[in-house]
Parts: structure tokens; sequence; C-alpha cells
């Protein structure tokens, strides 16, 4: 349960939160825009209330306040919603707050200790193994890991005159370690092109 | 200025030991700073020391590292750092020791 609580918090923060600043923003820039004149004008806050309904809500909620104070399902409705809001807020305060937890390849948990990998080392890694083989010009390197397991997708050019199969036999040989070692599903992807820039992501 | 607790002295120790290693470029403090160890003097990035039930402490490094073969190069650190562990008399005893490795620099020569 409480493994679920925190993907769930952090879900409503994504969803919630640009809807909240949206209206925020939008309630902002009505406010200032009815602020450019006074009175009872077009642009004036009181013909911003009149819009928008304020003086038929007032009634409405005078109308629910009183059935709220009064014992029944209103007030039994009300009590339920008030309680959802505050466990909303709290859910979303777990979420803004709780830290990411950071998902590495992991290679070894003897007692010795542990032995792990960001996705970015492990990716600069085999970028690196890469650019150090003959016939590479440029490499891409990938590295995700998830709950389910890590992978590694390297993106290699290669001039015309390589052969694409001994290259990748080539790659193949030098990504084994991290591949073996850190328990990475590794895929290969070979282009012919010309040298230029590499990256890491 | 009062003397190095043994957490502290270890984790100066053990950070000390796998700088000083040819392969490893810094520490990484890590996101949110969760890997630095506070000590007497100034704080320490890349390193973590953490007591356990049984009175070692278990350390863990977070380190940028050369490219080089990188489960040899944990072994290596992890031998570098139970040797300077041991061989003080101020430093708290070594448990588990955890070695990330947070970037890798460079690139093979061809």
């Amino acid at each position: 349960m409480s493994g679920l609580l925190v993907p769930v918090a952090r879900a409503l923060v994504r969803l919630l939160t640009p809807l909240l600043l949206a209206t925020i923003a939008l309630v902002g820039i009505a406010a200032a825009l009815f602020s450019i004149q006074s009175g009872t004008s077009t642009l004036s806050l009181p013909n911003l209330a009149e819009i928008v309904g304020l003086p038929t809500l007032r009634e409405s909620v005078a109308d629910l306040l009183g059935a709220v104070e009064a014992p029944g399902p209103t007030a039994l409705l009300s009590l339920l919603g008030g309680l959802g809001a505050i466990l909303l807020g709290a859910l979303m305060v777990v979420g803004s707050l709780v830290a990411r937890a950071e998902r590495t390849f992991v290679a070894d948990e003897s007692p010795q200790g542990q032995l792990d990998a960001r996705p970015r080392a492990l990716a600069a890694a085999a970028r690196g193994l890469a650019l150090g083989t003959r016939g590479v010009t440029s490499a891409k390197a990938k590295a995700t890991s998830t709950r389910r397991g890590g992978r590694l997708a390297l993106a290699v050019t290669h001039p015309r005159s390589a052969s694409p199969d001994e290259l990748r036999r080539r790659l193949e040989a030098e990504v084994k370690s991290l591949q073996d070692g850190f328990a990475a599903k590794t895929t290969l992807k070979l282009s012919i092109g010309e040298r230029g820039g590499s990256r890491v992501e | 200025m009062p003397a190095p607790s043994p957490r502290a002295e270890l984790a100066r120790l053990s950070l000390a030991a796998a700088l000083a290693h040819p392969d490893v470029v810094a520490g990484d403090p890590g996101p949110s700073r969760a890997c630095v160890s506070a000590t007497e003097s100034e704080p320490l990035e890349g390193v973590s020391a953490v007591i356990g039930p049984d009175g070692t402490y278990d350390v863990i490094l977070r380190l940028a590292v050369r490219l080089v073969p990188l489960l040899p190069l944990a072994d290596d650190l992890r031998r570098r750092v139970r040797t300077a562990a041991a061989a003080s008399a101020s430093a708290g005893e070594s448990g588990a020791i955890e070695i990330q490795f947070a970037d890798v620099t460079g690139e093979r020569p061809r």
C-alpha cells in the first residue's frame, strides 16, 4: 500500500499542479484586466463580479452554509468533502516533497557492499567504448533503469566502407562487460554517417 | 578544533583513498546532496558513512571515474579503503563499502 502511495501522490501533483497554476493565472489576468476601469464600467471589478455571478453565488453559499450547520445529509456530504480535500492536499504535499528514488544499474549486492552505476555513467561508458572502436565515427548512448531491469541503447554511425556485421561484432564485444556486469539489456543500432557529434543521455 | 569522530575520520580517509586512485576523477554529492558527509572542518562530497547495528560503518562512495573496466575498479577501491581504514587508529571500522559510479568521462584510446 505504501509502495503505491508515493507514485499516486506524484501522479496527482503532475496532474493537478498545471491545472491549479493555469486557474490562478487566468484569475490573475481577469482581475488585472477588470481593474483597468472603476465604478461599474465594463472593465471594472464590480462588473467582473456580475459576469461570473458572484452575487448569486453568495446567496447559494449562504444557503449551503445554513444547510451545513443543520444536521442532515448536506452536512455529512460537506464533512466528507472537507476530509477528501484534506486528504488530497496531504497527498499532494507527499508527492511534492518525497524525493524521487534514483534508479541505478546494480552490478553486485554482496556483503562486501553494493556496486551500482547511474544510467548516465553507464551510457557514458558505453559511448566511450563505442568511440574507441575502430570504424565508429560517432556514438549516442542512452541507458534507462526501471523496476523490471535496465536497458542500454547504443546508436553509432560508421563510414560506408566499414562492414556493419564486423562492426557490430566488435561493438558487442566492447560493451559485453557492461551488459553482463550491470545486467543491462543492450540494443545496437548502426547507420552510415560522417564524423559528427556524440551524445550521452 | 575538536578531534574528528570515528565516522567523520573514516569518511575522510575513504574519500581520500578513492580520490588518490588515478582513475577516479571526483566525488559526486548526488541528488539533494545525499552523499555528503558533514565533518568538523568541511563537508566531504561523494562519501557517506553510516554506523550499522554491529558498530561498523557502512561507507558509500559516489564517484566520477575515467573510462576503465568498472568492476575491477570497484574492487580496487574497496581494497584501498579497507587498507586506509585499517591503518588509522582514529577511524571507525569499515563494514560494507558501496561504490556508486555517478559519471564516466573520457573515451578509450583506439
